[in-house]
């Protein structure tokens, strides 16, 4: 068994990151030839196709719009706090024709959890080149949403602490459970998935509410355009059906208004509720469509990441302002887009900015003087970042340094129109956030 | 000269833009206005002639204890953009809600409502507190400010003595307040080892349906049934004394724990000699997991009180 560290070799072997959760963790550093070992060779042979990876975050957050209170309902508004962002660890097994995926994550986001996070087998036409993605692919399970190329990368390549403010709300959590047929040509990246349309951390998580499946695809390169230089991009659609559910049937019910306000029960203020029949559910439309390119320059100084990627949705936001036509008596499109730049400074270190931008809801409108005008419900967030790398922090083999140790910092500057200014106008709310992370990868 | 004007637009981009206004549910707030939004400091002081308030109006000028949900509705001249307000000597901020649609009984005039949720904090200052309203335009300039008056009714029952000086305080009451959503009960054992508590709310049962003068009464029965009702509380008030020499024991029974952490408890007896509210006897203390006892015993005995 081989121990692999990708996104060490992502840099050490110049490979493309790829938005492809199946494109091979087992990177050159993972397949030098095992050394002279004392185990058996039929162990080496059971062993050999399989990979074991593995990292975590662990963070320390703050943020100007924590409070220590609870929220109606119990959920707690403090956000200065420790948390582990993530902890995964996933084996990999590659033959010939047949892969498969089982990645375990824990967390401490909402409360301590364990759950499946990838669990997927593939059969595959393989690539005649060594260590290739395959050249066609049929994946059935829980995998990444193949949509654009920030929600299926793994944060673990990510230097900015979280994905986009619009891609957090598309896809609150990005695997979801379907099937994928994908492959290559050249250059040329295709891929098509139908999912039941409820990734993690949606309301009916893992399970389909909805019998119509989410079609997923995305059609994109990449490219090697000089040795120091690579090149990827891609367009992605989505389009599905979202769920309103209907509601149970309910029985007689008394209720009390204290109109005169002298908290005693008058005759007058007792009012009957009828028995309500129960309400079906209904269904309703969404789409995405989105664009994305993301470049690597090697330089002396180190590699250059430039990412941006953009996209426009109907009905999508499942996350953050839920969208639901159907108790909003209209469609809600949304607005996304973002682009980051990441610089390498020798293999120590890392300085970086992001600037995201995501309205909710492009035809928001406000009430003023009893009149419904247009207004602005955009998020813009200015996230510069600064870090610092200890590659080889785990163990030495065959003169490598494996495991790789970075503390970053990222502070987010959020504009946005959520509160009100004494003229009651909207203004922004005070809710810049920063956060300390230690990533430890094997 | 062109790299000092780049580090002061980055500069004004990121730090000298507005820092936003607060993100809080003004829960520590004596009021809390439901559709506003909350700053602290000082209301704006109205400097010009408009906008102006025209009307407010409230229901009742008294609150309740924690009450929830009290409107107060107004008007205001039609160059009005929203309405600050806070109280003058109570809390640390303002609240901002916008103004509503044109009023069609009085043309030109804007109407606004402000629904408030009265917390802990307004129950722990009672009496008379003048509620300011000031009229904001769009450019910020504030009008004229407009008051009214509410008397914050304290946690303790006085028959709205501290609102209403007319008004005459119980003899006495004796409460118990605790602090989970666990189903408490004050129990109290009057002479002959007659038990009072919220299922036998009387101290002296009724006779041919007519209630003693002198008798105590239990004004509810908090959490029954682990039904959060947000009191906790629970009061047996003595609206005339009984006769001299009663003696009563109190008890704190936890009849249910509903799922909660036990709860911490106390009681207090309260007098109004020569009309202020004194604490003149009292207890707290801590149930365990295996106090809860579902009415088979009177609880934790507290202490004793004569008249």
């Amino acid at each position: 068994m081989t121990i692999a560290c990708p996104a060490m070799a992502a840099r050490d072997d110049d490979e493309i990151v790829s938005a492809d959760p199946t494109k091979t963790v087992k990177p050159k550093v993972a397949v030098v030839a095992p050394p002279p070992s004392r185990e058996p060779a039929w162990l080496e042979k059971i062993v050999e196709p399989f990979t074991v990876t593995a990292f975590m975050q662990a963070d320390m957050h703050g943020s100007q719009a924590s409070e220590d209170e609870v929220e109606q309902g119990g959920t707690l508004l403090n956000q200065n706090r420790f948390m582990i962002k993530t902890a995964r660890a996933r084996l990999d097994a590659q033959w010939t024709y047949v892969a498969a995926q089982l990645e375990i994550e824990a967390n401490t986001v909402h409360a301590p959890t364990l759950r499946p996070y990838h669990a997927f087998g593939t059969l595959q036409i393989p690539n005649p080149k060594r260590d290739a993605p395959p050249l066609a692919a049929a994946s059935l399970g829980l995998f990444d949403t193949p949509f654009g190329f920030e929600a299926p990368e793994s944060p673990r390549l990510r230097y900015f602490m979280d994905r986009s403010t619009s891609s957090r709300a598309f896809f609150p959590g990005v695997p979801d459970l379907g099937l994928w047929v994908h492959g290559q040509l050249s250059a040329f990246r295709w891929s098509f998935a139908a999912m039941n349309g409820e990734p993690l951390d949606t309301m009916f998580q893992g399970l389909a509410p909805v019998s119509a499946k989410q079609l997923v695809m995305r059609l994109g390169f990449e490219a090697k355009a000089r040795d120091d230089f690579d090149v990827a991009g891609g367009v992605s659609t989505l389009r599905g059906k979202g769920f309103h559910p209907g509601t149970d049937a309910t029985k007689n019910i008394v209720t009390w208004n204290d109109f005169n306000e002298d908290g005693a029960i008058q005759p007058s203020e007792l009012q009957g509720a009828p028995a309500t029949a129960a309400v079906p559910s209904q269904l309703f439309d969404r789409w995405a469509i989105g664009a994305d390119v993301e470049a690597h320059l090697k330089t002396k100084l180190g590699t250059t990441t430039v990412t941006a990627e953009v996209s426009v949705a109907d009905n999508m936001d499942r996350g953050i302002y839920i969208a639901d036509p159907i108790f909003l008596g209209q469609d809600t499109r949304e607005l996304g887009f973002h682009a980051d730049i990441a610089q390498e400074i020798t293999k120590w270190a890392v300085v970086g900015f992001r600037f995201d931008y995501y309205d909710p809801n492009l035809d928001a409108l406000d009430k003023r003087a009893g009149l419904l005008v247009p207004t602005k419900r955009a998020i813009t967030t200015f996230s510069p970042l600064v870090g610092f790398t200890f590659p080889g922090v785990a163990w030495k083999k065959d003169g490598r340094a494996y495991g790789k140790a970075r503390v970053l910092f990222q502070y987010d500057f959020i504009r946005d129109n959520l509160g009100r200014a004494p003229n009651g106008l909207p203004t922004d709310l005070a809710n810049d956030s920063w956060t300390v992370r230690l990533q430890v990868e094997l | 000269m062109r790299r000092g004007r780049y580090i002061l637009a980055v500069c004004t981009l990121f730090f000298a833009c507005d820092e936003g206004v607060p993100n809080t549910l003004g829960l520590d707030e004596p009021i809390r206005v439901r559709n506003g939004q909350f700053i602290f400091g000082a209301l704006p002081v109205g400097t010009a002639a408009t906008p102006t308030i025209t009307n407010v109006t409230v229901t009742s000028p008294t609150v309740l204890p924690e009450q929830a949900g009290k409107a107060i509705n107004g008007r205001a001249s039609g160059d009005a953009s929203a309405i600050a307000m806070r109280f003058d000597d109570v809390g640390d901020g303002y609240w901002v809600v916008p103004m509503g649609p044109l009023d069609n009984q009085f043309p030109g005039e804007l109407t606004w409502q402000a629904i408030g949720d009265y917390g802990p904090s307004a129950a722990s200052h009672p009496g008379h507190h003048t509620l300011r309203f000031v009229p904001i335009d769009q450019n910020g300039v504030a009008g004229p400010p407009a008051t009214i008056d509410l008397c914050f009714q304290p946690q303790i029952p006085d028959d709205n003595a501290t609102c209403d000086p007319s008004a005459t305080p119980p003899a006495a009451v004796l409460t118990l307040a605790w602090d989970d959503d666990a189903d408490v009960d004050l129990v109290v054992v009057g002479p002959g080892g007659v038990v009072i508590d919220p299922k036998h709310p009387l101290t002296i049962p009724e006779d041919a349906g007519v209630v003693d003068p002198t008798a105590g009464k239990f004004d509810r029965d908090s959490l029954a049934g682990c039904v959060a009702d947000g009191r906790r509380q629970e009061d047996l008030i003595w609206q005339n004394a009984p006769a001299a020499g009663t003696t009563f024991d109190v008890y704190a029974s936890l009849f249910d724990a509903c799922g909660q952490a036990p709860p911490n408890f106390v009681a207090t007896l309260t007098e109004w000699p020569g009309g202020v509210a004194t604490d003149v006897n009292g207890a707290k203390g801590t149930f365990t997991s295996w106090d809860a006892n579902g009415g088979a015993t009177s609880g934790t005995y507290l202490f004793s009180f004569s008249f």
